[in-house]
């Protein structure tokens, strides 16, 4: 995103709606910085400018990225979807993609509100390969992978910045306690934050074996949560 | 994606705080889906949402709530704040038996009362196992509750510190506050009305 | 020098040229800049005896040390000259972008002398200035003239800000000003007038780049946020969120709207011109000036009624009140659209607003016929009259032609009882848009402001400061001269800087701060009260000596009348008046008799220069 300077009144008006805090006064009008700029697109369609000045120019691989990570209103060329990650659990009813017996996990990079370097989740990915995981082929960050074997990302993106990116992998849930012990460790190297989530059908019995395995490691997750209930149709043999 | 997950809040905040989404699976069952999305919107409207969000235009707050169930495609929203109404909403989705996926975000047992009661049963759970990571780099947690209701980080937590500066001067009432950074959450998951109370709290406390 | 460019301007229209003269550092920490300088520049260059419309005769449009800094309220601009109402020393200012482009541009004023054979505009850019051609833009109104200066010299929306006398300015109509950046206005005492004796049609500053040196511009940035807190402050955010488009109401409660010409203080369709219904209802938006994050401007469209599509800025409460109440008509679409159709001609609204309800209330009684009024049909209200007579008086056509020379003139002229109907001041100038029956404070600095235009009010962020009685009586004709007297030079230090009153809230303290942060001349509190003070009684030397008597600084008999409904009814302050202008002058440290400063008021603002 840039300011035209020759516009810009200086009112400081547009400041506290950067959620990447990237916008600052500089001589006397209001500047982008464009490395920690990610292309969120919050700051024009908040129409909070009284002139009008801020603009933003489609830019060239590899920072067209961050538009499309950064503004959940564009759609990703590859996936055809819009926003940072998949269906994912929320058609899991029709798709079946997480079955019983498997832990989907997905790990979001720089939410909540601090942005991410690929770098960092090139790291974690790499360790969740390691352990085990399998990514989800149709999430953006896998498309950035060279090798999803590894999780290796490729390296022209590592230095982009985005508002997240979420990081989509299943595994059996055998192979659970491996994964959160090595992602903790992990987690002392990355430079930002990360949001962790899990995903689990639930049994016959409306039980999530998850859950329980969850009270066992000790591992505390939030009071709220999302839940299909089963409504899509046709319902798949899960 | 999750963006309507990791809502972060007490029991007491979150017993407020209900998100349904409502979606085709791509590939299997979303031929002609729009008009499927339009009537969930519809059906939430019919319950008084406090918000609702088809993402590729906006939300109620962004502009006319016709003009958002015009533009359903995709993945649509709504919010509602009371538990007894999220039932409703479920009963009448079960009924009108759109085909689409729907989920609840909201505290688990809560969500499962009103899914017994509209005759539903759970599928899949996604849990929150919380924040990992630089967490010293995170603003503080009382801001936090208002930003992590847009799960895509459109609400910074400068506008919610400027905002709070409004209420604490007088200038701005909790209500609008709120209203003034609604809009800025694309998909339309922000809980104005949870966000006013959280916001009052911010500007009653001593600085 | 840091804050200032170091620089002017030189105009000479005569001769055609253009010129840098350089300033004194001595000379700007006296007098700041802006209104301060102006005075000097009058004193120094001008003959007071001379009439305003004599090519000798000057035009000052300064910024000061604070132009061109992100302070709020800094784009503002001041013009300083012998005016055409009251034939003395005037300064009056407008907001926008000028001031800040034009110190951008490297000035930090543009000073005008002589007069043209032929129109010309002048045109200042990074690279220096021109006078250019302006005989195509002849008759256009000052809206068009801003269009047509951009396109000729391909310069988009903001990127330039164009200030020009309309129609009215053009036929020397004595109380035209100068508007600019949509609609913002340097209007008192016809200050357009002297530019249309000069052919001067225009003032053209392109936005250049930043180069000027602030000795803390850390501290600047600091500051001009500190005073956008404090504007957010001041009065609850009013003025910040609403500007002046929700006082018709109040003003109305509290007695001093001017309604049909002082006839009544009743306006029961007050609520339809409250900001707050008519910013949603015509589609305004915001446009601030330069530094500015307050929403006291807006453009609009109106939505209902005979105007519905007109597009113009948001009339401020000086036009609500001029074309709402002052001529007893209701429709706020009708307010809009007659507010911007008199700043397109290029009239002040204030005294065009008591010339048009003065003739309005002529031609009830009878003073005046449709035949006299060139055809126009001028009843309480009319609308479509109203707007055809201001186009006549822009003009200079038929009865427009006695109205030109202001109410005060066309009253004299009429004769008989008709004088006594009018609203002036004996020097020839007239009251902003209020009812001062219920403002005391303002009848009294409008009757002795040397400037015709108001000098001091209640708007003043530290009222202890500048020794104001605190709380207020505005009722008590002691508090009334004690307020007026004691904050004299508060508001012109504003105007010396030149910075906006509805930022700064002449916050003389943060102002000080701000001075020395851009210049790093060290100054005290106490110099920069002084340099208002100083500018202030300059020009009322300058004023006597061009024959002002203290005799004339007295109300009309309509002006000060007692009202005959409302909350101040039983408030006459004709009964006190002589009491107060004797304790005024005597505040003031001037001779009762020959109203000239006493000679230690002369010493203590190092202005002896200026009496030998």
């Amino acid at each position: 995103m840039k300011i035209d300077g020759d516009i810009c009144i200086a009112c400081e008006a547009c400041l506290p709606y950067c959620p990447m805090e990237a916008i600052n006064m500089k001589d006397n009008v209001a500047v982008i910085d464009q490395d920690e700029c990610v292309d969120c697109g919050v700051c024009l369609k908040s129409g909070v400018c009284p002139v009008d000045c801020i603009i933003f120019e489609p830019a060239p691989w590899p920072r067209s990225l961050r538009t499309t990570f950064s503004d959940p209103r564009t759609e990703h060329k590859e996936t055809k979807i819009a926003g940072r990650g998949t269906e994912e659990m929320k058609t899991n009813d029709v798709t079946g993609r997480f079955k019983r017996g498997w832990v989907g996990m997905g790990c979001e990079f720089g939410r909540p509100g601090i942005g991410t370097r690929f770098r960092d989740v090139d790291k974690v990915a790499q360790v969740l390969a390691k352990h085990g995981a399998e990514f989800e082929p149709k999430n953006p960050v896998t498309f950035l992978m060279k090798d999803v074997k590894t999780g290796k990302i490729r390296e022209d993106v590592l230095n982009e910045k985005v508002l997240s990116a979420i990081i989509e992998c299943i595994f059996p849930i055998e192979k659970f306690k491996d994964v959160i012990t090595a992602l903790k460790e992990v987690a002392k190297e990355v430079d930002t934050v990360f949001s962790v989530e899990c995903i689990n059908r639930a049994d016959p019995d409306g039980s999530y074996p998850l859950r329980k395995l969850l009270v066992d490691l000790g591992i505390p997750h939030y009071i709220n949560g999302k839940q299909n209930v089963s409504l899509g149709r046709p319902l798949a043999e899960v | 994606m999750t963006h309507s997950l990791h809502r972060r809040g007490t029991a007491e905040s979150l017993s407020g705080d209900y998100v349904i989404l409502c979606l085709p699976a791509v590939g299997i069952n979303d031929d002609g889906h729009d008009s499927k999305l339009r009537e969930f919107l519809r059906i939430a409207l019919r319950h008084d949402p406090v918000n609702m969000g088809a993402i590729m235009l906006g939300n109620m707050y962004s502009h006319k709530a016709q003009e958002v169930v015009d533009s359903a495609h995709g993945i649509v929203h709504a919010v509602f704040v009371s538990k007894d109404v999220v039932s409703e909403v479920l009963k009448e989705l079960k009924e009108a038996d759109l085909g689409m996926s729907v989920v609840v975000s909201g505290i688990f047992e809560n969500v499962d009362e009103c899914a017994e009661k509209a005759g539903l049963k759970h599928h899949t759970a996604n849990f929150s196992l919380g924040i990992w990571g630089k967490t010293e780099k995170l603003p503080s947690n009382d801001i936090l509750e208002v930003t992590t209701m847009c799960g895509h980080a459109m609400v910074s937590a400068n506008l919610v510190r400027a905002m709070v500066k409004e209420i604490k001067a007088g200038r701005k009432t909790p209500e609008e506050a709120a209203k003034v950074l609604a809009p800025q959450c694309a998909c339309g998951i922000f809980n104005p009305k949870r966000a006013a109370k959280l916001l009052a709290a911010m500007a009653t406390k001593k600085s | 020098m840091y804050g200032s460019t170091g620089k002017i301007l030189r105009v000479d229209l005569t001769q055609g040229k253009v010129w840098d003269e350089a300033l004194e550092e001595a000379a700007l920490r006296k007098y700041l800049g802006g209104t301060g300088l102006g005075a000097k520049y009058l004193f120094e260059e001008v003959d007071p005896k001379l009439d305003w419309s004599d090519p000798k005769n000057i035009v000052y449009l300064g910024s000061g040390p604070l132009g061109g800094t992100r302070i709020p309220g800094c784009g503002t601009i001041s013009f300083t000259t012998k005016g055409a109402m009251t034939n003395g020393a005037t300064s009056t200012q407008a907001n926008g972008n000028f001031g800040a482009y034009l110190k951008w541009c490297g000035y930090d004023g543009i000073l005008v002398q002589g007069a043209s054979p032929s129109w010309k505009y002048i045109y200042v850019h990074e690279g220096g200035a021109e006078l250019r051609d302006a005989s195509y833009l002849q008759d256009k109104d000052t809206w068009e003239t801003e269009d047509a200066i951009k396109e000729e010299l391909g310069y988009k929306e903001r990127t330039m800000s164009v200030f020009s006398i309309g129609p009215a300015g053009e036929n020397l109509v004595r109380f035209a000003g100068v508007f600019g950046d949509r609609g913002h206005a340097a209007a008192h005492n016809g200050v357009g007038a002297v530019l249309g004796s000069k052919k001067l049609k225009a003032f053209a500053a392109a936005r250049a780049t930043n180069k000027l040196q602030f000795v803390d511009a850390d501290k600047l940035g600091e500051i001009a946020k500190k005073t956008t807190e404090g504007a957010k402050a001041f009065g609850g955010g009013g003025v910040f969120n609403w500007g002046t488009s929700r006082v018709v109401p109040g003003a109305e409660a509290g007695g001093w709207l001017p309604v049909k010409n002082y006839l009544t203080d009743i306006f029961p369709e007050k609520d339809l011109f409250d900001g707050a219904r008519v910013r949603p209802l015509f589609q305004s938006k915001n446009y601030p000036c330069y530094g500015c994050a307050s929403h006291h401007y807006e453009l609009m469209t109106v939505t209902e009624g005979p105007y519905a599509g007109y597009f113009g800025k948001e009339p401020e409460y000086e036009q609500w009140a001029s074309w709402g109440p002052q001529i007893y008509q209701t429709d706020p679409g009708a307010a809009v659209m007659l507010s911007n159709e008199c700043d397109r001609l290029g009239m002040d609204t204030n005294e065009a607003g008591w010339v048009v309800g003065w003739v309005m209330e002529c031609y009830e009684k009878g003073a005046l016929k449709k035949k006299d009024l060139d055809g126009l049909e001028m009843t309480w209200g009319n609308v479509e009259a109203t707007r055809a007579l201001l186009k006549n008086i822009a003009h200079r056509h038929g009865y427009g032609n006695n109205l030109a020379e202001g109410v005060k003139r066309a009253a004299e002229k009429l004769g008989g009882e008709a004088v006594n109907w009018a609203i002036f001041t004996d020097r020839g100038n007239t009251p902003r848009g209020h009812d001062h029956r219920g403002r005391w404070v303002e009848m009294l600095d409008t009757v002795v402001s040397n400037t015709g235009t108001l000098e001091t009010q209640m708007l003043v962020k530290n009222k202890k400061l500048w020794n104001m009685p605190d709380p207020m009586d505005i009722f008590n004709p002691e508090h009334v001269v004690a307020a007026e007297a004691n904050s004299k030079g508060s508001m012109t230090v504003s105007d010396c800087l030149v910075q906006c009153w509805f930022t700064s809230f002449n916050d003389t303290e943060t102002q000080t701060e701000a001075i020395n942060a851009a210049t790093g001349w060290n100054m005290s509190l106490e110099e920069v009260m002084k340099v208002g003070r100083r500018a202030v009684t300059l020009m009322r030397i300058y004023n006597l000596k061009a024959g002002l008597t203290p005799d004339k600084e007295k109300p009309s008999p309509r002006y000060c009348s007692q009202s005959v409904d409302g909350p101040n009814k039983d408030k006459p302050i004709a009964p006190h008046w002589e009491k107060m202008m004797d304790r005024y002058y005597q505040l003031m440290g001037w001779d009762r008799k020959t109203g000239m400063p006493l000679p230690e008021t002369i010493k203590e603002l190092g202005l002896e220069d200026f009496t030998k």
